[in-house]
């Protein structure tokens, strides 16, 4: 072998990028050829100089000018997912919504005493004939209530609510909730009867558990028929402890139509962005973000069909119970005492039950504090993590 | 996981300071790789910078296949391969040492293991060597790149890599042999 062919080899056997043949060959050669020995050993400690060379700085550190560049470089996306910014923006928006909420759930008492007056003002507008929304199902303000009914209301809180047939924008939007014992002489007569009713009103039952004497029931009646359904309910037997409960939400029910909307655009908006990505982890970022709102969407617009059965219909519950023949002495002494501890449970339950819906609503009223909140803590995190990210 | 991947990992999620950290920690190889292909420093921070853009830019196609820093090399490999095309399209100015655009610093002690004179001789040396040939050395000898890597970084074969570095091997012996006849000059 010529030494100038083995002088390219000399070079690869020192980077040990040789085969083992060539090393062999390499190895023999050296050992019989002074020139090359000579040569490689100047090879070797040039790359001994070389790999000593020292690192140098240059005159202004780079980090700065290259995340500036960077900064700069990068795409709108990038921009709209990461940037503090948008972060502190949203924030902004948030507070702006927040406040606008708590101002206006200021003027919102939670049942007016003036309450009379303003559901006339909403009379006087679904008369004025402004139908939409349609909250309330059309075909049953068709006439199918009896005529006598409407002259039979007592004048109470929510008497009037049975005389609105259309919904207006302007109609508050209220959740009744009744509750009531009824003792009757026969179940067999009662059971029958409300089937017949339930037919007339379009109710229908949501709960009932039956025994032998007694029959627990939460039944679900269009809110316009309950007034009706009640005065129906008294013919049949004596109804004791019977109470109604409104729950205004009419705030609840147009910030859910408002959040609804806002969820729709900002979905249309992140899946035109979706159409721009490019990149792979853009395009990842964005699909989850828009599976993040749509799972919010659905969410809020499940809640938001929640809220519209309560409001189309009133939950009455009614515990039934068949008459007994009068008893004498002690029994007599014990069954009074038992009606008044059954009254009392009624009572109570009537009561929790109230205090469940208003919590109910409170939560719904707090949902932007929360995530806000939320947000809030998210940017915080990251930004922490950010920090000690050396 | 190693702290590159890590940054890696959180440059690539976006967070800007973790990029800055890399770009902190390797800013002196990359510069000093720029600036020995270069040999000015004005122009050795912009194609720094460059490589860095770069770098961010590719960061997606890096699966940590290999370590960040042969990675790394690689791309600023490649930077520097497609700016020396640029700059011979443009002119070609031999440019000569110049030990104060090189060294602003006295050496350390580290360094003076070899003496300055010696280390001075290269640095004169490896600027008089052709530039294609300076960048495969240098790959090899001070960034550790095997073959087949510098091999895909400059779009070469493995052929024409080995013929390179021996090239450059055999002219840079000759040139400090020169030097070495014409008596220790200073390099200026
Ligand atoms: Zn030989």
């Amino acid at each position: 072998m010529e030494c100038n062919e083995v002088r390219e080899l000399l070079s690869a056997y020192i980077d040990g990028e040789v085969t083992a043949e060539e090393k062999k060959q390499v190895e023999r050669h050296l050992q019989s050829c002074a020139g090359c020995r000579e040569a490689y050993g100047q090879y070797v400690d040039m790359g001994a100089v070389l790999k000593m060379l020292p690192f140098l700085e240059p005159d202004t550190p780079l980090r700065e000018k290259v995340q500036d560049k960077i900064k700069y470089k990068r795409n709108i996306l990038n921009r709209f997912i990461w940037s503090e910014w948008v972060a502190v923006a949203v924030a902004m928006v948030l507070v702006f919504a927040l406040g606008i909420t708590a101002i206006s759930l200021s003027g919102l008492t939670l049942y007016p005493k003036n309450e009379a007056v303003e559901v006339v003002r909403d009379k006087a507008v679904s008369v004025a004939g402004g139908p939409s929304e349609g909250a309330l199902p059309d075909e049953q303000n068709t006439g199918v209530l009896p005529a006598k009914s409407p002259a039979k209301f007592a004048p109470d809180l929510t008497g009037e609510e049975a005389t609105f047939k259309t919904t207006s924008t302007d109609e508050r939007k209220i959740v009744k909730t009744a509750s009531g014992k009824l003792t009757v002489k026969k179940l067999e007569d009662f059971d029958r009867w409300l089937a017949q009713e339930l037919g007339r009103v379009n109710g229908y039952v949501k709960f009932s558990r039956e025994e032998k004497e007694i029959r627990e029931l939460t039944l679900m009646i269009p809110a316009d028929k309950l007034k009706s359904f009640v005065d129906d309910l008294k013919k049949q037997g004596e109804l004791e402890s019977y109470s109604e409960n409104a729950e205004d939400v009419t705030k609840a029910y147009r910030d859910m139509e408002i959040r609804i909307k806002n969820l729709e655009s900002e979905i249309a908006a992140v899946r035109a962005l979706l159409i721009k990505a490019q990149k792979v982890e853009e395009i990842l970022a964005v699909r989850a973000e828009l599976n993040r709102l749509t799972e919010e969407l659905e969410i809020t617009k499940a809640s938001f069909e929640d809220l519209k059965q309560n409001v189309a219909y009133s939950t009455l519950n009614l515990k039934v119970v068949k008459e007994k023949t009068a008893q004498i002495g002690e029994d007599s002494l014990f069954k009074n005492l038992g009606k008044k501890i059954k009254e009392q449970f009624v009572k109570a339950f009537n009561n929790f039950f109230t205090v469940l819906i208003k919590l109910f609503f409170l939560l719904i009223y707090l949902l932007p504090y929360l995530i806000l909140l939320l947000l809030i803590i998210f940017f915080v995190y990251r930004f922490k993590k950010k920090k000690s990210g050396t | 996981m190693s702290s590159d991947l890590y940054l890696v990992e959180q440059a690539k999620r976006g967070d800007k300071e973790a990029f800055g950290y890399l770009v902190e920690k390797y800013e002196k190889k990359i510069f000093s790789l720029a600036l020995r292909i270069c040999g000015q420093r004005e122009e050795a921070e912009d194609l720094a910078q460059e490589i860095f853009l770069k770098v961010y830019q590719k960061l997606n196609t890096y699966q940590g296949e290999a370590a960040f820093s042969t990675w790394l090399y690689r791309v600023a490999a490649n930077t520097c391969f497609d700016r020396l095309r640029q700059l011979k399209r443009e002119m070609s100015i031999q440019k000569e040492f110049n030990e104060r655009e090189f060294y602003k610093k006295a050496l350390t002690p580290e360094e003076e293991f070899f003496n300055r004179q010696e280390i001075l001789n290269i640095e004169k040396a490896l600027q008089t060597l052709p530039e294609d040939l300076r960048l495969v050395l240098l790959l090899r000898e001070q960034y550790g790149l095997r073959y087949e890597e510098i091999a895909k970084a400059l779009s070469l074969n493995l052929g024409t890599v080995k013929n390179r570095i021996f090239r450059a091997r055999e002219k840079l012996r000759k040139l400090l042999m020169q030097q070495g006849e014409g008596g220790m000059d200073s390099g200026v």
